[in-house]
């Protein structure tokens, strides 16, 4: 049985949570496999549903107790505002450049239908990148992506997600020049556990495969992403959660400047969200990234601390 | 032949006495608190201020402050002055007041449907109050025990100074000395076996409404969205609060930017390729 903070709690905590994993994964922009399917994931009810009971009353008739799941919401409008300092712009080491950095991030998703375990969705998303010093590395980018989740377990701790992305990006210092397009052909198993008993601390783990089929085609690439965090709440609206994803990167085309790549990409983070209500969520957050490739010169790093202002409404 | 003249003064009283009959009733009408409009066994209506009761028929109507009560396997139903129907099961001793728009329930079961004309309509018994504005539901008191339950439409339970949001399709249970508990249930196998609802023939005033809540409900169900009860599960949430896109590859596009959209670097160049 649940009372009437129960579900507020449970949403906020969700929504929290799902900050918690989501946000820092647009600055963690080296490693997008692991966040390119991103799911919230709530608390525990605090005691079980009620039980299967069916009181009959003489004026009332049969009260049989059921289960309610909640059910996608058909419409949902998001912006993130995140600012955030990188070590490195344009991913060498040989010659690094930090940079301030803003990204503004606009969504509109829909859920034509959908069941308990199974929810497609259409979303479209523009997002703008600007570098405080780096103008060079400025880009617009707008994605489409067809994704579909499955949830295979009673207790919601299991589900697969499929999804396919077009995305498309363009230089808008140099008339909107189409410089790199790919599609994600993405794949991903997701376990979220509880790890002590009445306390709110999870553990969400994923396995990430993506194939990423771009244009030039240098960047054609196959990611194989694990991702392991924690998510702890002090308070319902609070969340704290350590990130590790190691990553292997495989490239297939060779070129001047690489031959048979291979990359292992290792980043870890630290993510802080507050979320005062369900509309609106305050995110900081640091991560470092490290790249190890087989090819010579290419390996770099990046250190990214940020901060995010995100903003949803759904319906 | 032309009529008579004391026919013609009769017949203009008449009209006159029917007009009259006819304009007073709909304001006398509003004057009670309701109408009796069923009326199974035992049924009473009385004051709160003496003890006499009255047998209460079809077409009673019952003032300000008179109560309505039902003995054993009886019921009512009555019409309020704001065009909500209740009805009563049985043991059941009800009182509804024009001035504070107001039900004190006070034992038994009541089932109430009223119209959404944005009015609200407090629902009022020792230890809990109900507020609803245009809802079809039922209270059921027990002592100090409650039960409270809507099948369409919302309405807000203060228990304790605290309140309670309740939907449709959701029962809150409050048993003094423990948490209020609030719990889905099954809307069309209540409105199927509840006598409230089947042993009477007028059709509710939200009958729309009530019969839209039970479209949706079945198909929730049929959709996996209502079903039995489970062990504790994660309120996961796909793609949740957050941008449901995936993210930007900036690794790539900001190589791709740097390679493809600016002129070749030379081989010493510091910004060497670097596809991510």
């Amino acid at each position: 049985m649940n009372d009437m903070k129960r579900p507020s709690h449970i949403l906020c905590a969700g929504l929290a949570l799902g900050f918690a994993v989501a946000a820092p994964s647009v600055l963690w922009a080296q490693v997008p496999a692991a966040e390119t399917l991103q799911q919230s994931v709530g608390l525990r009810p605090e005691a079980p549903p009620p039980a299967s009971t069916t009181t009959s009353d003489a004026d009332l008739g049969q009260i049989d107790v059921v289960q309610k799941f909640p059910k996608p919401e058909t419409f949902t409008f998001s912006t993130s505002q995140q600012f955030f300092y990188t070590d490195n712009v344009f991913y060498t080491n040989a010659n690094l450049v930090g940079s301030t950095a803003y990204l503004g991030s606009y969504t509109a998703s829909f859920v034509p239908y959908s069941l308990r375990d199974w929810t497609p969705r259409i979303s479209l998303q523009y997002n703008m990148v600007r570098y405080g010093s780096a103008a060079s590395g400025d880009f617009d980018n707008e994605n489409l992506a067809v994704s579909s989740q499955y949830v295979f377990s009673d207790d919601r701790a299991w589900s697969w997600t499929a999804a396919i992305n077009l995305s498309r990006f363009t230089a808008p210092h140099a008339n909107d020049h189409e410089f790199y397009k790919e599609v994600v052909y993405d794949n991903q198993i997701a376990h979220v556990q509880q790890l002590v008993k009445n306390m709110p601390l999870f553990f969400i783990a994923a396995y990430d495969l993506a194939y990423h089929q771009a244009n030039p085609a240098d960047f054609d690439r196959l990611d194989n992403t694990l991702s392991f965090s924690l998510a702890y709440y002090p308070i319902p609206e609070l969340s704290i959660g350590p990130v590790v994803r190691p990553s292997g990167r495989a490239y297939f085309t060779n070129t001047e400047d690489q031959n048979d790549r291979f990359d292992f990409n290792l980043s870890e983070g630290l993510d802080i969200t507050w979320q005062p209500c369900k509309y609106a969520a305050l995110s900081v957050d640091l991560t470092h990234v490290d790249d190890y490739s087989n090819n010579a010169g290419q390996s770099y790093d990046e250190t990214t601390p940020g901060l995010s202002v995100t903003g949803t409404v759904k319906f | 032949m032309s009529p008579s003249f004391p026919f013609v003064i009769k017949s203009v009283l008449g009209f006159l006495l029917a007009t009259f009959v006819a304009a007073i009733g709909p304001l006398r009408a509003a004057d009670s608190a309701a109408t009796v409009t069923e009326a199974v066994n035992e049924v009473n209506h009385g004051s709160l201020q003496t003890a006499a009761t009255t047998p209460a028929k079809v077409g009673t109507r019952l003032e300000d402050g008179e109560y309505l009560k039902t003995g054993v396997k009886s019921r009512a139903e009555l019409e309020l002055a704001n065009q909500s129907i209740t009805r009563l099961g049985a043991n059941t001793i009800f009182n509804y007041s024009v001035a504070t728009n107001e039900i004190d329930l006070q034992a038994g079961t009541i089932l109430f449907s009223k119209p959404k004309d944005g009015k609200q309509m407090n629902i009022k018994t020792a230890s809990v109050t109900a507020a609803v504005v245009g809802t079809t539901g039922f209270a059921q008191v027990h002592g100090h025990g409650f039960l409270f339950g809507l099948v369409e439409g919302h309405a807000s339970v203060t228990i304790g100074g605290i309140v309670y949001n309740i939907a449709a399709g959701e029962i809150v249970r409050f048993t003094p000395g423990a948490p209020p508990q609030i719990f889905s249930f099954n809307v069309p196998l209540f409105l199927k076996t509840s006598p409230l609802i089947t042993r009477f023939d007028k059709k509710l005033p939200n009958q729309p409404y009530i019969d839209k809540e039970v479209a949706e409900y079945d198909d929730l169900v049929a959709r996996g969205f209502i079903g039995p009860p489970m062990p504790p599960f994660f309120q996961t949430d796909f793609l949740g609060s957050v941008s449901p896109v995936p993210i930007i590859p900036r690794d790539s596009a900001g190589n791709a930017l740097q390679q493809f959209n600016m002129p070749p670097p030379p081989p010493t160049h510091p910004f060497a390729s670097n596809p991510g």
